[in-house]
C-alpha cells in the first residue's frame, strides 16, 4: 500500500471544518486504523489552529500545506507553514500531574501529538516550518 | 455534533454525538452553561458517540469542571470510547472527569457528600416555588441605625458637612448614599448608591466613572465610608432561606414575594436582608450626580431628575448575579418612614434595598456562609453597577419589580430603628 493525500488550508478558522471533513473522509476510505486516524485529525486541528493564532503578524492570506502518506506500514504526515519559526518540540511539556486548578491552559495539543505519535520531527527550511509525524499502522 | 438533554436521577445528562473539536467546543460549552444556569450542578456528558476530542474540547471540559467544582457540583464524562479515553488520560484529566461506572449503573456522585448540617433545613414548596430554610442562630438579631435625613435629598440640601462615617466591619450591613473615604472631603462630588456587607463595600461613584468602586477587608484594613444618608445595622443573621423558582409557573420570584415569605417565617416588625441571587431582571435607579453638589436644587424635580437619576426603563441585568443589602419594616415609624419605599405588589411592608450587579456565576446549593460568599464575589468579578431597587407599579407603562431565578437570602429581625448619633 502506498497512497497519499494532500490539501491546502487557508489561515483562517472558517477553512478548518472543511479541511477536517475532507481528511476524515479520506482516512475512512483508506480504512486507516483508529489510532492513526485520530492522530491525523488531531495534528491537522492542533497545528493549523496554532498557526492561525500565533503564526502570522500580517493580515495577508497564507496557505498551510498538509500531506499524508501511507507507506511501509507507517503513516507519515507533514504540516508545513510559512509563519514565524516555531519548533513545537521545544515547547515545555505541561505538567499533567499538577492539580487541575494550577495547571496552565496551553501546550496541551502539542503534548497530545507527541504522546500519540511514534515520532515527531521539526525542520525550518526555506522560510517554512515543517512538522512531521510518524505513526506505525499495525503495531 | 448533536446534543440532547435528559434529566437522570437529579443529574442533568447531555448526550453528545459527533466530534468535540474547535468547531463544536463553544456549542458544547453553551449547552453545559445552559444546564448550570437552569440550576443543575451535577452534569454528566454521555460520550458513547463522541469519537474525537481535541485540546479545544478539553479546555471546555476543564472550564466547566472547575466552575462546577467551585459550587460543590461535578462535571463527569460518562462512557467515553477507547480513543477518547486515551486522549483524556494523556491530558491528565481522565481520573477527575471520567465517571467510574459498574454494570452500567451510575455511581453516586464522585464528590464526597458535604457533612450533614447541624440543623437539617426545613423544605417546602409553594406555588411551584421551592424553599429551604436554614436556622443559623435562632436568637441572632441586628440593631438598626438611621443616618441623616433623606428629605434633605429631595430638598437639594444634602451636605457633605453633615455626613456620617461608617466603618464596614464584618458584622455590619448598610445601604445609602456614600463614598469611600476617611473624611467628608474625600467623598465630595462622588456620593452615590452604596452598600456594605461582610466587611466589604461597593459604591457607584457619581464623578463620571462608569464602574463601581469596591473594597474588601484585608487584615486590619477595613473599608471606611462617608454616608450622606442611609441605613445600617450591626449583628448576626439568624436564618438563611434558599429559593428556587426554576420549576414555578412564572419561573421567577419577585423581591416583594421573597420579603413576604421572610416575614411569614419571622415574627418581627422589621428585618435586615442580604440576598445573593441569579437575576431575572432588576428594576431600580442609579444616582448620576453627587447630591452634595445640588446647591438647593431638588434632584427629584422634573425635568432635572433626568440628569440626576438613571431609572431602568425595562427590566435590566437579566441572568447576572446580584448582591443585595436591604431593610424592610411592616409599619414604619415616623423616624424610619422617610428612608423606606414600597417594595412591590407581594408585600405591604416598605423597604430600602440596594443591589450590586456582577457577571453571572452559579451559586453553591444548600447552606452557605455569608462571610465566605460575599468577598469572593467582589474579588473575582468586577461589579457592573449599583442600583437602588425601586418597584415601578404604574398601571400600564410600569416595568414591575426586581425578579430572581434562585438564590440565597440571609435575614434577621431588626431591633430598634433609631437615629444614629451624628459624627
Amino acid at each position: 500500500m502506498n497512497t497519499g493525500y494532500s490539501c491546502d488550508v487557508a489561515n483562517n478558522f472558517d477553512a478548518l471544518p472543511a479541511a477536517m471533513a475532507g481528511l476524515s473522509r479520506w482516512l475512512e476510505e483508506q480504512s486507516v486504523a483508529p489510532a492513526a486516524s485520530y492522530l491525523a485529525s488531531l495534528a491537522l486541528e492542533e497545528l493549523v489552529t496554532n498557526c492561525i493564532k500565533y503564526g502570522y503578524d500580517d493580515t495577508a492570506a497564507h496557505v498551510i500545506q498538509i500531506h499524508l502518506q501511507l507507506a511501509g506500514g507507517e503513516m507519515i504526515m507533514t504540516v508545513e507553514d510559512d509563519g514565524h519559526p516555531f519548533n513545537p518540540l521545544e515547547q515545555a511539556e505541561p505538567d499533567t500531574n499538577l492539580p487541575i486548578e494550577e495547571r496552565p491552559i496551553g501546550g496541551l495539543g502539542i503534548h497530545m501529538l507527541r504522546k500519540m505519535s511514534d515520532r515527531m520531527e521539526y525542520v525550518r527550511e526555506n522560510g517554512k516550518n515543517r512538522v512531521t509525524l510518524h505513526k506505525i499502522l499495525n503495531p | 455534533m448533536e446534543i440532547t438533554t435528559h434529566n437522570h436521577e437529579g443529574r442533568q445528562e447531555l448526550q453528545l454525538q459527533g466530534r468535540l473539536d474547535a468547531n463544536w467546543a463553544d456549542r458544547v460549552g453553551q449547552a453545559i452553561e445552559m444546564a448550570i444556569q437552569s440550576g443543575h450542578h451535577q452534569v454528566d456528558l454521555e460520550f458513547t458517540r463522541v469519537d474525537y476530542v481535541s485540546s479545544a474540547g478539553i479546555r471546555v471540559l476543564l472550564k466547566y469542571h472547575k466552575q462546577l467544582k467551585a459550587v460543590r457540583g461535578a462535571l463527569r464524562v460518562v462512557r467515553p470510547t477507547a480513543g477518547v479515553l486515551e486522549v483524556l488520560q494523556l491530558s491528565g484529566i481522565a481520573a477527575m472527569l471520567v465517571a467510574k461506572l459498574e454494570s452500567n449503573e451510575p455511581e453516586k456522585s464522585s464528590v464526597a457528600p458535604a457533612a450533614p448540617p447541624p440543623n437539617p433545613p426545613r423544605r417546602w414548596e409553594e406555588d411551584g416555588l421551592e424553599f429551604e430554610l436554614h436556622t443559623l442562630g435562632p436568637e441572632a438579631e441586628l440593631v438598626g441605625h438611621l443616618h441623616g435625613r433623606p428629605e434633605a435629598f429631595a430638598e437639594g440640601n444634602l451636605s457633605a458637612s453633615r455626613n456620617h462615617e461608617l466603618r464596614c466591619e464584618a458584622d455590619w450591613v448598610a445601604v445609602g448614599l456614600g463614598a469611600f473615604g476617611r473624611t467628608a472631603d474625600q467623598g465630595k462630588g462622588r456620593y452615590g448608591e452604596t452598600l456594605a456587607v461582610a466587611g466589604a463595600a461597593v459604591s457607584m461613584p457619581t464623578d463620571g466613572s462608569s464602574v463601581p468602586d469596591y473594597q474588601v477587608t484585608e487584615g486590619r484594613l477595613i473599608p471606611e465610608m462617608q454616608m450622606l444618608y442611609g441605613l445600617s445595622a450591626q449583628g448576626a443573621f439568624s436564618r438563611l432561606i434558599r429559593f428556587e423558582a426554576g420549576r414555578s409557573p412564572r419561573g421567577v420570584i419577585g423581591l416583594s414575594g421573597l420579603v413576604a415569605r421572610v416575614f411569614e417565617t419571622l415574627p418581627a416588625p422589621a428585618a435586615a436582608f442580604v440576598i445573593v441571587a441569579e437575576t431575572a431582571g432588576l428594576v431600580g435607579g442609579t444616582l448620576l450626580r453627587s447630591p452634595d453638589q445640588s446647591a438647593g436644587q431638588s434632584p427629584l424635580a422634573f425635568p432635572e431628575v433626568r440628569d440626576w437619576m438613571n431609572f431602568t426603563t425595562e427590566r435590566a441585568n437579566e441572568r447576572q448575579v446580584a448582591l443585595i443589602v436591604g431593610f424592610a419594616e411592616k409599619s414604619p415609624s415616623p423616624d424610619s418612614l422617610p428612608f423606606l419605599r414600597r417594595i412591590g405588589p407581594g408585600t405591604p411592608a416598605q423597604g430600602h434595598f440596594h443591589a450590586a450587579v456582577f457577571p453571572y456565576r452559579p451559586l453553591p446549593k444548600g447552606r452557605l456562609d455569608l462571610a465566605e460568599t460575599v468577598p469572593p464575589l467582589l474579588n473575582t468579578g468586577t461589579a457592573i453597577t449599583v442600583l437602588h431597587l425601586l418597584a415601578d407599579e404604574r398601571e400600564f407603562e410600569g416595568v414591575g419589580e426586581t425578579d430572581f431565578m434562585r438564590g440565597a437570602c440571609w435575614f434577621s429581625p431588626l431591633r430598634k430603628f433609631g437615629h444614629a448619633p451624628q459624627n
